[in-house]
C-alpha cells in the first residue's frame, strides 16, 4: 500500500530535484492552458459534428441556482478548448491502439438508446447539456442556416409542430459501425413490422391522390448488404429480404424500383462512398437506368454527362467513428452534370411561400465531410427545378438524402422536378400535387430510412399537413 | 464538479493550487481551501450546500457538548442526536421515495413520490461527521474548538463527494498544522495522475462497452456477451471508484493531508471477507468499528449482526432493493466463509481466487440492475438460456486486446512491485533520481492523454441528419 517509495530511501522527499520539476511542471501546465483557454478566440461552429458548439453561458442569479449555468460553462470550456480539433483526433488515436483488428476489421456497436444506468455513488457525472442546436448538412454561406428540422403530429383537429427528439439516434434503426480495411458499412436492424408500415403509408397515398398520377418506390439497400463479409453477414439484417417484403406488400398501382439488383450486379464498382453511409452518384445513376425502364423514358449515357470530382471527402462513418484508418482513405465524390439547362428554385424552412432562386443545382463550395451536400445544395423542404423539356411531365421526389444524388440524373426527362425531403417539407403534398399539375410520384428511401419509424411518420403526415408559424406555434399549444 | 473533467484540471485546480501556496500560514490556507471546497460542492449542487453546511454545524456543536459535559448524560443525548440528524438527513434525501414506493407496493397505497434529487456527497460527508462524534464520545480524539477547522474538515472538496471516508482522527494533526514539502506535492501529482488514467482511458471505457451490453435488448444478447459485458461493468466499477479515490488521496497530498487507502487490488482477494478488506476500505471499517463491534461483532449474535450490517451495507450504496439484495448476498457468503468455507475452499490455492471473483461478478450483476425482471432476464442468459456464439463479439475483444489484457493485469498489484524492483536495482542516489524523472515522464504522458480523451468525450457529431 505504500505509493511512494521515495520517501523510504534515505534522503529526504524534497530534496530530490525531479520531485521540484513534477510539482511545478504539473501546475505551470494546468495554469498556462487555462490562461490559453481563456484568452484565444473561441470557435462557435464544429464542421466535423456539424454542431454549433456550446456558447458561453450568461450569469443569472436563476442559472446559478438550478445548476444550469455550471452546467453550461463546462459544455463551453470542453466544446472550446484550445486545439480541440487536435486533442480529438490525439483521442481517436489513443483509442484506436487499444487493440488489434482481426482481419483489417473494428467494430464500432451501437450504444443502446436507452439511458445508461447509474450504479455506483462514485459516480457523478454531469449530464451533457441540453444546449447542442444541430445544424443541417450543408454549408452554404448564404443561405439561412436551419435549426432543427419539425415533426408534426395530428392532435385533435390541428397540427400541432414539435421539433424531433434531440436524441435522435434512437429512431435509427442502426446496430453500429464495421470498418473493415478503408471500407466502413452500418449493421442494419430493420423489421417486417417497419418494413409493412412503411409499405402502408404509401398504400395510403393512392387514396389521396388523382388517380392519374403514377407513384413509384425505390427502396434502396445501403452498403453492408454488399460488402460486409460472409462471416459477419448475420449480424446485419438481410435487406433484400426486407426490401422484397417491401414490395409485396405495395398496392400494385405502385411501380417498385428494383434498385436492389441494378446495384447488385455492379457491386464490384464504386458505388457506395468508403468513409460515408451514402451511395456515390455512379451507384445513383444505376438505379435511375432502373427507374427509367419503369417510366418509360430511355437513360442518358454517363458518358454524355460532365464529370467532375472532388477528392477527400470523409463522410459520416468517419465523422462517427474518427476512425484512423478512415481518415489515410478519403471519398472521391464524382458528379455528373447532364446536359440540360434549368432553374433551380429553393424553399428554405419556415418560409413556406416563397422560394430563393439558384442558378445551379450544386452546391460546390461544399468540401471535406460535408461534401455529399453537393448534391442539390444538401436537403431542404423543398427544391423546385424547371427544365427547358416543356413535355408536360412533372415529378414530386419524396426522399432523404439519398435522393440528392439521384434527382439530378431526372434533369432531361421532365418539366419540373420537385424534391421534396420528407423531413424538412412544412406543407400539404397533396395540394402541391395538384396545384402544379403532377404526373409522377417517387418515393426514394434507404432501406434505414424505410425501417425507421420517424421517416415513415413524416411521410405520412406530409400528405395534409398545415403549416404553422413559430410564432403562433406556442399560442396554439397553449390551447 | 467532478476531477476528470476540463473545467477542474484547467481552471479549479491551478486557481485552487496558486491561491493556496501564494497565501502564507496554515491558517489562511484553511481559508482558502474550504472556500474553495464550498465553490465545488456548489458547482453542482449549488442548493443542497446548505445541508453539508448544516450537517458540519450540528456536529461541530455535538462534538463541543461531549467535550464540555464529560461524565454527564449530555454527550450520550448529542451522539444520539447526531444519528437521529444525519440518518434523518439521508432518510429524507435519499431514501424517501425508495421508502414510500415500498410502502405503496405492499400496501397498494399510491402515496406521491416526493422526487427529491440525491445530493451529491451526501451519504460520504454524513458518515464522517457521525464518526467524528462518536470518536469525540469514545475519547479517541479531542472536539475541535474551532468551526472554521471543522468545516474545512467536513467540505474538504478532495474526499467530498466519492470518498474515501476520512476519519477526523486521521487527519487531527494535519487540519492543525501540516508540512508542505515538494517531495509530499510531487508524489500527490504523481497519484492524481495515474487516478486520472484510471478513470478516463480505463473505467470510461470500460463502461461504454459495458453499456453496449448490460443497456440494450436483452432477448437479442448471447452468453458469452453476456459475460463480456459484466466483466467490462466489473472493471468499470473498480478502475473508476479506485481511480476517484487516487485522484483523492493525489490531491490531498498536495495540499499536505494523508488520506487512507480505500483501496488495495480487492480483484486478488482469495476470499469475500478479504475482498471487503480491499474494496472500498473506509466505509467496511466504518461498519466494523461503528456498527458491527459495537453489536457484539463475532463473539455474539454472528448471524445477526452480519445481515444488519450487510443488509445496511447493501442499502448505503443505493435507495433501491437490488442493492440490499447485493449486500445481504455478501453477509451470506461472508457468513459461510466463517462457518465452513474459510476453513476449506478459501484454502485450497487459485481456487480460492476463482471462487471469489466468480461471487464478486455475481454480485455487480446483482449491483448493476435495478429492475429486478432484467436481472433475472440477465442471470439466465449468464448461465446459458442466450445464443452461444457471437462473431461480432471476436472482434470487439480484438480491437481492444491489448487494452483488455492491461486493465486485468494492473487489478494484480503489478505498479508498485515494478517500483519497488526498479528502486532496488538503482541503489545509488542518482539511480534514484532518474527513476524520479521517469515517473515525471509519465505524468506528462498521463495528462496530455487524459486531456485529449477529455476533450474527445466533447465531441458529439450530430447525427439526425445521416438519413
Amino acid at each position: 500500500m505504500k505509493k511512494e517509495h521515495f520517501e523510504h530511501t534515505g534522503r529526504k522527499g524534497s530534496s530530490w530535484k525531479f520531485t521540484m520539476v513534477n510539482s511545478i511542471g504539473f501546475c505551470l501546465a494546468l495554469a498556462v492552458f487555462g490562461v490559453l483557454s481563456l484568452c484565444l478566440p473561441k470557435a462557435s461552429f464544429s464542421e466535423v459534428e456539424k454542431r454549433e458548439l456550446a456558447a458561453k453561458p450568461t450569469l443569472s442569479v436563476e442559472s446559478v441556482f438550478s445548476a444550469q449555468f455550471m452546467k453550461e460553462f463546462s459544455a463551453w470550456f470542453a466544446d472550446t478548448f484550445p486545439w480541440r480539433d487536435s486533442f480529438i483526433s490525439t483521442a481517436h488515436l489513443l483509442e484506436d491502439v487499444r487493440g488489434i483488428r482481426p482481419d483489417e476489421i473494428k467494430v464500432y456497436e451501437a450504444k443502446p438508446s436507452a439511458p445508461a444506468q447509474q450504479g455506483t455513488s462514485a459516480k457523478e457525472e454531469e449530464p451533457a447539456p441540453s444546449t447542442k442546436r444541430p445544424r443541417p448538412e450543408h454549408n452554404t454561406p448564404e443561405l439561412p442556416q436551419e435549426q432543427s428540422a419539425p415533426s408534426t403530429q395530428p392532435e385533435g383537429d390541428h397540427i400541432v409542430v414539435t421539433p424531433p427528439d434531440e436524441d435522435a439516434v434512437g429512431y435509427l434503426m442502426d446496430n453500429g459501425i464495421f470498418v473493415f480495411g478503408q471500407r466502413a458499412v452500418n449493421l442494419f436492424g430493420g423489421s417486417h413490422q417497419m418494413a409493412g408500415y412503411y409499405a402502408q403509408t404509401l398504400n395510403s397515398y393512392l387514396d389521396e391522390i388523382d388517380p392519374s398520377v403514377q407513384v413509384y418506390n425505390m427502396v434502396v439497400p445501403c452498403s453492408s448488404e454488399f460488402y460486409l463479409p460472409s462471416r459477419y453477414q448475420a449480424s446485419s439484417a438481410d435487406q433484400w429480404e426486407n426490401i422484397s417484403f417491401i414490395y409485396s406488400q405495395l398496392d400494385e398501382r405502385i411501380k417498385p424500383v428494383d434498385a436492389y439488383n441494378a446495384l447488385a450486379a455492379h457491386a464490384d464498382e464504386y458505388i457506395y462512398f468508403n468513409t460515408d453511409h451514402h451511395w456515390t452518384a455512379l451507384g445513383a445513376y444505376y438505379a435511375y437506368q432502373e427507374f427509367c425502364k419503369e417510366a418509360g423514358l430511355t437513360p442518358a449515357a454517363l458518358e454524355e454527362m460532365e464529370a467532375r470530382t472532388r477528392e477527400g471527402f470523409l463522410g459520416t462513418f468517419y465523422t462517427q467513428t474518427g476512425d484512423p484508418v478512415l481518415a489515410q482513405n478519403p471519398d472521391n465524390l464524382t458528379y455528373y452534370i447532364p446536359d440540360t439547362q434549368y432553374e433551380n428554385y429553393i424553399r428554405m424552412k419556415d418560409q413556406p411561400d416563397s422560394f430563393t432562386r439558384f442558378d445551379s443545382i450544386w452546391g460546390e463550395m461544399a468540401s471535406m465531410t460535408n461534401s455529399y451536400s453537393i448534391f442539390l445544395y444538401g436537403d431542404f423542404p423543398l427544391e423546385k427545378i424547371v427544365t427547358e423539356h416543356k413535355n408536360g411531365r412533372k415529378i414530386v421526389v419524396v426522399k432523404e438524402s439519398y435522393g440528392n444524388a439521384f434527382v439530378p440524373f431526372l434533369l432531361p426527362h421532365f418539366e419540373e422536378i420537385y424534391v421534396v425531403d420528407q423531413r424538412y417539407f412544412q406543407t400539404s403534398l397533396v395540394e402541391l400535387m395538384e396545384e402544379n399539375g403532377v404526373t409522377d410520384l417517387l418515393f426514394l428511401n434507404n432501406v434505414f430510412a424505410a425501417n425507421t419509424a420517424y421517416h415513415i411518420d413524416r411521410i405520412d403526415s406530409l400528405k395534409h399537413q398545415v403549416w404553422i408559424p413559430p410564432q403562433t406555434k406556442e399560442a396554439g399549444e397553449d390551447e | 464538479m467532478v476531477f476528470a473533467d476540463l473545467t477542474f484540471l484547467y481552471l479549479f485546480l491551478p486557481l485552487n493550487l496558486l491561491l493556496y501556496f501564494a497565501v502564507p500560514h496554515n491558517r489562511w490556507r484553511n481559508a482558502v481551501l474550504t472556500i474553495f471546497s464550498l465553490v465545488f460542492y456548489a458547482w453542482g449542487e449549488p442548493v443542497w450546500i446548505i445541508l453539508l453546511i448544516f450537517s458540519a454545524t450540528i456536529d461541530y456543536f455535538h462534538g463541543l457538548g461531549i467535550a464540555k459535559y464529560p461524565g454527564t448524560k449530555i454527550p450520550k443525548l448529542m451522539v444520539a442526536s447526531s444519528l437521529i440528524l444525519n440518518l434523518g438527513l439521508l432518510g429524507i434525501f435519499k431514501y424517501s421515495d425508495f421508502f414510500i414506493s415500498t410502502i405503496n407496493s405492499i400496501t397498494g397505497l399510491s402515496i406521491p413520490l416526493m422526487g427529491i434529487s440525491l445530493p451529491i456527497g451526501i451519504s460520504f460527508y454524513t458518515f464522517q461527521t457521525i464518526s467524528y462524534v462518536i470518536d469525540v464520545y469514545r475519547g479517541k480524539v479531542p472536539a475541535q474548538r474551532s468551526y472554521t477547522k471543522f468545516l474545512m474538515y467536513v467540505s474538504m472538496y478532495p474526499q467530498l463527494v466519492a470518498g474515501p471516508i476520512v476519519r477526523y482522527s486521521s487527519v487531527m494533526a494535519e487540519v492543525e498544522n501540516r508540512k508542505l514539502s515538494f517531495g509530499h506535492f510531487s508524489a500527490g501529482v504523481s497519484r492524481f495522475c495515474i487516478g486520472l488514467l484510471k478513470k478516463v482511458y480505463v473505467a470510461n471505457h470500460a463502461g461504454e462497452l459495458a453499456s453496449i451490453y448490460l443497456d440494450g435488448d436483452l432477448s437479442k444478447l448471447s452468453t458469452p456477451a453476456a459475460w463480456f459485458g459484466l466483466l467490462m461493468y466489473t472493471l468499470q466499477i473498480y478502475y473508476d471508484f479506485s481511480g476517484y479515490s487516487d485522484m483523492a488521496i493525489g490531491l490531498g497530498r498536495m495540499f499536505g493531508f494523508s488520506f487512507p487507502e480505500n483501496f488495495n487490488y480487492p480483484y486478488i482477494s482469495r476470499s469475500i471477507s478479504e475482498f471487503w478488506r480491499r474494496w472500498h476500505i473506509s466505509l467496511g471499517s466504518f461498519f466494523r468499528d461503528y456498527l458491527y463491534i459495537p453489536l457484539g461483532g463475532n463473539r455474539h449474535h454472528l448471524a445477526r449482526n452480519l445481515l444488519v450490517v450487510w443488509f445496511l451495507t447493501g442499502m448505503w450504496h443505493g435507495a433501491s432493493w437490488n442493492f440490499i439484495l447485493w449486500g445481504l448476498f455478501y453477509g451470506l457468503l461472508i457468513l459461510l466463509e466463517r462457518l465452513l468455507l474459510g476453513k476449506t475452499l478459501c484454502r485450497v490455492p487459485v481456487i480460492n481466487r476463482l471462487y471469489t471473483m466468480f461471487c464478486v461478478v455475481i454480485g455487480w450483476a446483482l449491483f448493476y440492475f435495478t429492475d429486478f425482471s432484467r436481472l433475472g432476464q440477465f442471470l439466465q442468459i449468464l448461465f446459458g438460456a442466450g445464443g452461444a456464439s457471437d462473431p461480432v463479439l471476436g472482434i470487439t475483444l480484438q480491437n481492444n486486446l491489448f487494452w483488455l489484457i492491461g486493465v486485468a493485469a494492473f487489478c494484480a498489484p503489478l505498479a508498485p512491485t515494478f517500483w519497488s524492483w526498479l528502486l532496488g536495482l538503482m541503489r545509488t542516489d542518482a539511480g534514484i533520481e532518474s527513476v524520479g524523472w521517469v515517473q515525471t515522464l509519465m505524468n506528462v504522458f498521463i495528462l496530455v492523454a487524459c486531456t485529449a480523451l477529455l476533450v474527445g468525450q466533447s465531441y458529439n457529431p450530430f447525427l439526425y441528419f445521416r438519413f
